[in-house]
């Protein structure tokens, strides 16, 4: 009888699960994804198996993104149809991500996995990061608005490809026509990212903001749809398997609901630039963090020479800060962003209140000389 | 002279309407207060049967990892009410701290 070790859970255990949960459900809400990259670790290092945490991690995430995607489903930034087409297609990259992953468990071990999983995440985090950050700092510079959303040139290609019996038009872009044979590939890379490294929506994302042409701050939102089918899915596997502690899994659920409702209320107040430069931002710390870790995982496949045994520590201690430090400085920047905005629209309605009653009284005044 | 009475109208109507408009918000804030109590309340209570069943609940998914699957779906319908009950009671608490979406 093959038994699976499931943590004893203490006040500590469960207010760092809270915590965490609370974070990573601030992110989530506010850019779509996030909050994976340090669940899973934080609760393998209070005792969980890899799979465990995996599979708890999963089974909170589509609780959180259906929250979450109700939540600003009512502000009117969700293509619902967008969201489940992509999340079908995200499923069956999920189950491919998963063979894979058993795959290069089986020929090379847990460090092979390891050190595809920091491969993925390098490559990915490089090149969208890099991308997302420079556009949101340009959009800034240039001061645009959402009022004024412009299509990626990549994406108005995509939208002027007519391949017929495969199209179909969506709300997040006008009812512009997109081929689902562009979807298709997009959902399934989301759900192979999931499957390798948690986090789908740094795919996901990006690639609805400039392949498709979908508006940022719907894209976030959008992507909640595509973690709920795609988690709902996953779950549903591990749930099979017998893998999921639910006590966990709930206990950060707590957590990232209080967190998810926040980081949708924020992205009513900012524009399209905070939301591309928060991701940004979050990426390429994530992306620092697995470059740290990376010698870790060569000198266990024996790729270059071991490590001195001291090392080995301050690295995989430095490489979690640096994740706790990403999930800490997009609570930040949300916060930031949401006070601000507040603040802003605050003193707006003021304002106008102030300009309609002095109008008022100068109609009086004119009419009365 | 209609304009000048319609100014005047709309001063003798404007305590009336400021009344209405501070009522309303009253009465949605009393709303919210009482939905958080109530989705508060059903929070609290899920999480204590969460505690009080914590080791039914690893037991089903052990069996389940040991081939009977009859109960595999429960953490998963378990997530989904704690999802709609708890989401709600957090939608209403930043509700009622005047944490809210951009009107």
């Amino acid at each position: 009888m093959d038994v699976i070790n499931f943590i004893e859970l203490n006040i500590a255990t469960v207010a760092i699960l809270f915590v965490v949960g609370f974070i990573g459900g601030m992110v989530s809400g506010f850019i779509g994804s996030g909050g994976a990259f340090v669940l899973t670790p934080a609760m393998m290092s209070l005792g969980a198996s890899g799979i465990v945490a995996v599979a708890s991690n999963m089974a909170h995430k589509f609780p959180k993104a259906l929250v979450g995607s109700i939540k600003r489903h009512k502000y009117g930034q969700v293509d619902i149809k967008l969201g489940i087409i992509m999340g079908l297609f995200a499923e069956a990259g999920v189950f491919i991500g998963k063979e894979l992953m058993t795959g290069i468990r089986e020929s090379y071990g847990n460090a092979g996995t390891d050190l595809y999983v920091s491969f993925v995440f390098i490559v990915v985090l490089a090149i969208v990061g890099t991308f997302v950050l420079r556009d949101g700092i340009k959009m800034k510079r240039e001061g645009s608005s959402d009022d004024v959303h412009k299509t990626p040139k990549l994406a108005k290609w995509v939208q002027s490809i007519n391949i017929p019996g495969t199209m179909m038009g969506f709300k997040s872009i006008d009812n512009r026509r997109v081929s689902l044979l562009f979807i298709a590939p997009l959902g399934f890379a989301t759900g192979m990212l999931a499957a390798s490294i948690a986090v789908g929506g740094f795919i996901g994302v990006p690639a609805m903001m400039y392949f498709i042409g979908v508006p940022a701050i719907m894209a976030t939102a959008t992507e909640l749809v595509v973690a709920f089918v795609m988690g709902m899915g996953g779950s549903l596997f591990y749930a099979w398997e017998g893998f999921v502690d639910i006590r966990l899994a709930m206990i950060i659920l707590a957590g990232s609901l209080f967190g998810v409702q926040i980081g949708a209320i924020g992205t009513t107040y900012v524009k399209e630039y905070t939301v591309k430069f928060v991701m940004g931002m979050i990426m390429l710390i994530v992306l620092i963090s697995r470059l740290i870790k990376l010698p870790v995982y060569l000198a266990e496949l024996k790729l270059i020479a071991p490590l001195n045994e001291s090392l080995v520590p301050i690295l995989n201690q430095t490489s979690f800060a640096m994740l706790v430090l990403a999930l800490l400085s997009g609570m930040l920047a949300i916060t930031i962003a949401l006070i601000k905005g507040m603040i802003e629209h605050k003193n707006d309605s003021k304002a106008e209140e102030a300009l309609r009653d002095y109008e008022k009284n100068l109609a009086v005044t004119t009419a009365e000389s | 002279m209609r304009t000048i009475a319609k100014n005047n109208m709309d001063q003798q109507n404007r305590p009336a309407a400021s009344i209405k408009k501070d009522l309303g918000m009253i009465k949605s804030v009393m709303f919210a207060a009482r939905c958080v109590f109530v989705f508060g309340v059903l929070s609290i209570a899920l999480y204590a049967l969460l505690y009080m069943f914590s080791t039914d609940l690893i037991n089903i998914s052990r069996d389940t990892h040991n081939g009977h699957k009859t109960l595999f779906f429960v953490p998963v319908v378990v997530a989904l009410v704690f999802s709609l009950v708890h989401g709600k009671f957090t939608s209403y608490f930043w509700d009622i701290l005047n944490i809210k979406a951009k009107s």
